[in-house]
């Protein structure tokens, strides 16, 4: 999440400042920080105007459709969810963006609505198609010390995973200015004021007027959790970039205080409206409820923050003790994908390429065996002697495999390399039956039915159909044997017993157990071991 | 707690770490596993050491969970052809570039390593991107004196320009020959690996552990391998480096890559 000290950290070096020009008397404003300040807040405004007018490369008539007022809907609806456990994923912002489309355009078919919200909601993400950062950014006129051309980095929404890893939408701190309406404000102040005329309104019995500045009211101490939590987030991502010492222990300090502060008056004014309440009555009481409700949710919103800058100077500590410590690789740079590793690796002769290509690919993969086997189920399972079967099934009950039509030369190449990817393990450590097909069915049933097939063929090969030779001995490994565990296997589609599917070196591991593949694949196996499967 | 106990601790968390598809506000386990990493010092320091002693490394422990990495030569080490059988070497060099392609997409500016937010791209824009890339090297290509000196081998480009896009297949997908099949693979190995998810209609959403795998090792070792190669190998500056990556093959001076990359950064 940015914020404004990282997007000023981020801004583009500068054109040579030119040659300070006389700025003219009346637009003498022009130089100053507010102005500056004025530029930005309003180029944050800049992706909804964009994707209002962009819209003629779309498939669908823009007519009825106000691409800005939908972002500001959306951006809304994100805001309002933000810091609780009900935040709002994509989809959840797609479909209530695409229903304020549908009430827009009532006959258009349902599948436009989406695309509008899709279209909005990609804009306010900086999705689109290009081939860019996912940050806006825009560059703007600086006339503070004669002219400088500046760039401006921001996010509005932003997906993030949440400890839990869900994937949720965020607003940046520039959203919630731009929900704002980009007021040039601090928000303390801001703040502190609305709560001066929310008090006199009450006091004055304007309860309509109270109820809209309540809302305000809530609105900012939105902006102001956005702003700490953006802070809080710099300080986690990267110690170094925020200046603790000075700045930021300040700034917390002051929202300490402020929110402290905040805590103190929406008590008052809270206690101020339930001493009045009995001698309220219909209309107004609701009014009067509703504008105390606003406030709850405000004061509910400031006692987190309090809580969590409480907790701050402990963010900061261990951060830094963590960010000290933490690995950092093979330098502490940082490059450009694109033009520092990309585009050089093109241009290399392709033997050269493919080394640093494939160093590239096999470290982004991370490590190779994200499931390594529970030694609590595998020890006792290579201890244990090789039973029969469970059951006593007589040979005709067990189901025949050959009932689908498809022969190996139908399969995909696609299926095929799905299924090898699933089996590649069991050449280096032996894997449990049942975990294959969980692994093949995140791919495709096809996937599942082929490794199921073939498992079941490298186990018992008496039931092979002449069409599924092919394919089988290619995916499991003649060196790889399988064996019955013992226990039962029983998914969704299948039960059986469990096999053990593993190298012969680890799963026959002294000279007397030693069993060559073709021992492996005679028929001594029991029938009953093969898997059945549930009618459906 | 015993010395016992406490390396149980640790391997149990390293254990899921290496499970990267569970997030650690998902396990109540292993969210306080975690928390005791992040707050408790002489936890930290069983965990890196049973870490190490496996060939692994901490890289990071972020908001989701702790994240680990194998050392070179690690039993945990990836290896395409561990995942895939008969690969030539031109397969193996457009699933390198593909992989690069997408990281180029996901981060094409240094800044962009930066933000820990998700990003979601497609198949398409990683063709896209990797084709627009081609045809420029196409454009300049006659212009380029030294293209001549390696006549008898193709430039990378070229293998990846020259494949077909999309072939179809029946069922649904695409063909492995096509650069639409590698891409769609190659996303479906990162979702494999705990690194993205599927969001569906051929979009995928790329995750914080992605980034940091990139920023922190991947992009890393392949400028270094980049370097190497690129680098003629009589370099005058002969400081040892102690953990150079290879420690046979002549490397280049890492420091300079570092510090020039840090200077590129810190802008």
């Amino acid at each position: 999440m940015d914020d404004e000290d990282a997007s000023a950290q981020s801004e583009g070096t500068p054109s040579a400042p030119r040659r300070t020009a006389d700025v003219p008397m009346v637009a003498g404003s022009v130089t100053e920080e507010g102005f500056v300040r004025r530029t930005r807040a309003l180029l944050r405004t800049a992706p909804l105007h964009r994707l209002a007018q962009a819209t003629s490369w779309q498939d669908w008539d823009s007519t009825p459709y106000d691409p800005r007022v939908l972002s500001l809907a959306a951006i809304d609806a994100v805001i309002a969810r933000m810091g609780f456990a009900t935040e709002l994923s994509y989809e959840d912002v797609l479909v209530v963006v695409a229903e304020l489309a549908r009430i827009a355009a009532p006959d258009q078919p349902e599948d436009e609505h989406l695309k509008v919200a899709a279209y909005v909601l990609d804009g306010l993400l900086n999705n689109r198609d290009r081939n860019d950062s996912q940050q806006f950014a825009l560059t703007y006129s600086d006339y503070s010390e004669g002219h400088t051309r500046r760039e401006l980095r921001f996010f509005l929404l932003v997906e993030k995973a949440r400890p839990d890893g869900q994937i949720v939408l965020e607003a940046s701190a520039d959203a919630v200015n731009v929900f704002r309406g980009g007021l040039n404000l601090r928000v303390e102040d801001a703040q502190m004021a609305m709560e001066l005329v929310l008090q006199a309104q009450l006091e004055r019995g304007d309860l309509d007027e109270a109820e809209v500045t309540a809302e305000q009211n809530q609105r900012l101490s939105y902006e102001m959790g956005a702003q700490i939590r953006a802070l809080l987030d710099a300080t986690r991502s990267d110690v170094s970039r925020v200046d603790w010492k000075g700045e930021v222990l300040n700034q917390l300090d002051r929202a300490r205080e402020h929110v402290g502060q905040r805590i103190m008056v929406e008590g008052q004014i809270l206690a101020h409206l339930s001493s009045g309440d009995e001698a309220r009555e219909g209309d107004v009481k609701e009014k009067a409820q509703r504008v105390a409700s606003l406030l709850e949710v405000c004061l509910r919103e400031h006692r987190r923050l309090h809580e969590r800058l409480m907790g701050a100077s402990t963010v900061f500590l261990s951060e830094q003790q963590r960010q000290e410590l933490r690995f950092r690789g093979h330098g502490l740079g940082l490059f450009s994908c694109a033009d520092q590793v990309l585009a050089p690796v093109l241009e290399l002769r392709a033997s050269a390429a493919e080394e640093v290509a494939t160093i590239f690919a096999e470290t982004v993969l991370g490590s190779r065996s994200p499931r390594l086997p529970r030694l609590s189920d595998f020890i006792p399972m290579l201890l244990r002697q090789r039973t029969p079967g469970l059951g006593d099934e007589d040979d005709d009950d067990v189901p025949d495999f050959s009932d689908s039509d498809d022969d190996v030369e139908a399969y995909d190449p696609t299926i095929l390399d799905a299924a090898a990817i699933v089996v590649a393990p069991t050449r280096e450590r032996p894997v449990r039956l049942s975990e294959l097909l969980d692994q093949a069915r995140a791919w495709d049933p096809e996937v599942e039915e082929l490794v199921r097939l073939s498992v079941l063929w490298s186990f018992a090969p008496e039931y092979d159909d002449d069409e599924l030779a092919g394919a089988v001995v290619d995916l499991i490994d003649s060196d790889v044997v399988v064996i019955a565990t013992g226990d039962i296997l029983e998914t969704e589609h299948w039960t059986g017993d469990d096999l053990l599917v593993g190298p012969a070196t680890l799963l026959f591991d002294d000279d007397a157990n030693m069993v060559d593949e073709e021992s492996t694949r005679d028929a001594d196996e029991p029938l009953d071991a093969e898997e059945t499967e549930l009618v459906s | 707690m015993t010395v016992a106990a406490e390396a149980g601790k640790a391997a149990e968390l390293i254990g899921f770490a290496l499970q990267p598809k569970i997030a650690r506000g998902a396990d109540e386990r292993y969210g306080a596993l975690w928390s005791d990493y992040r707050t408790d010092e002489s936890f930290r320091d069983v965990v890196e050491a049973v870490a190490n002693g496996l060939g692994l490394v901490v890289i990071d422990a972020t908001d989701q969970g702790l994240i680990v990495a194998p050392m070179d030569k690690s039993p945990f080490s990836f290896r395409l052809a561990d995942y895939q059988r008969g690969l030539d070497s031109k397969k193996r060099m457009l699933i390198g570039l593909v992989h690069l392609g997408i990281a180029a997409v996901c981060y094409p500016k240094e800044v962009d390593l930066e933000d820990d937010i998700v990003i979601r791209r497609t198949a398409e824009q990683v063709e896209r991107f990797l084709r627009d890339a081609c045809a420029r090297l196409a454009e300049g290509d006659n212009r380029d004196p030294e293209a001549g000196e390696e006549a008898d081998e193709t430039a990378a480009w070229r293998a990846f320009a020259t494949m077909p896009s999309s072939i179809r297949m029946k069922k649904g997908g695409y063909a492995a020959d096509c650069t639409m099949g590698i891409i769609t693979r190659a996303f479906d190995w990162l979702v494999a690996q705990g690194m993205a998810r599927d969001a569906g209609g051929g979009t995928f959403q790329l995750l914080d552990r992605y980034r940091v795998q990139v920023r922190e090792l991947a992009g890393h070792a392949a400028l270094e391998r980049l370097r190497s190669l690129v680098t003629p190998e009589h370099h005058e500056d002969t400081a040892v480096d102690a953990d150079a990556v290879d420690g046979d093959t002549p490397t280049v001076d890492d420091d300079d890559l570092d510090d020039e990359m840090a200077s590129e950064g810190a802008r």
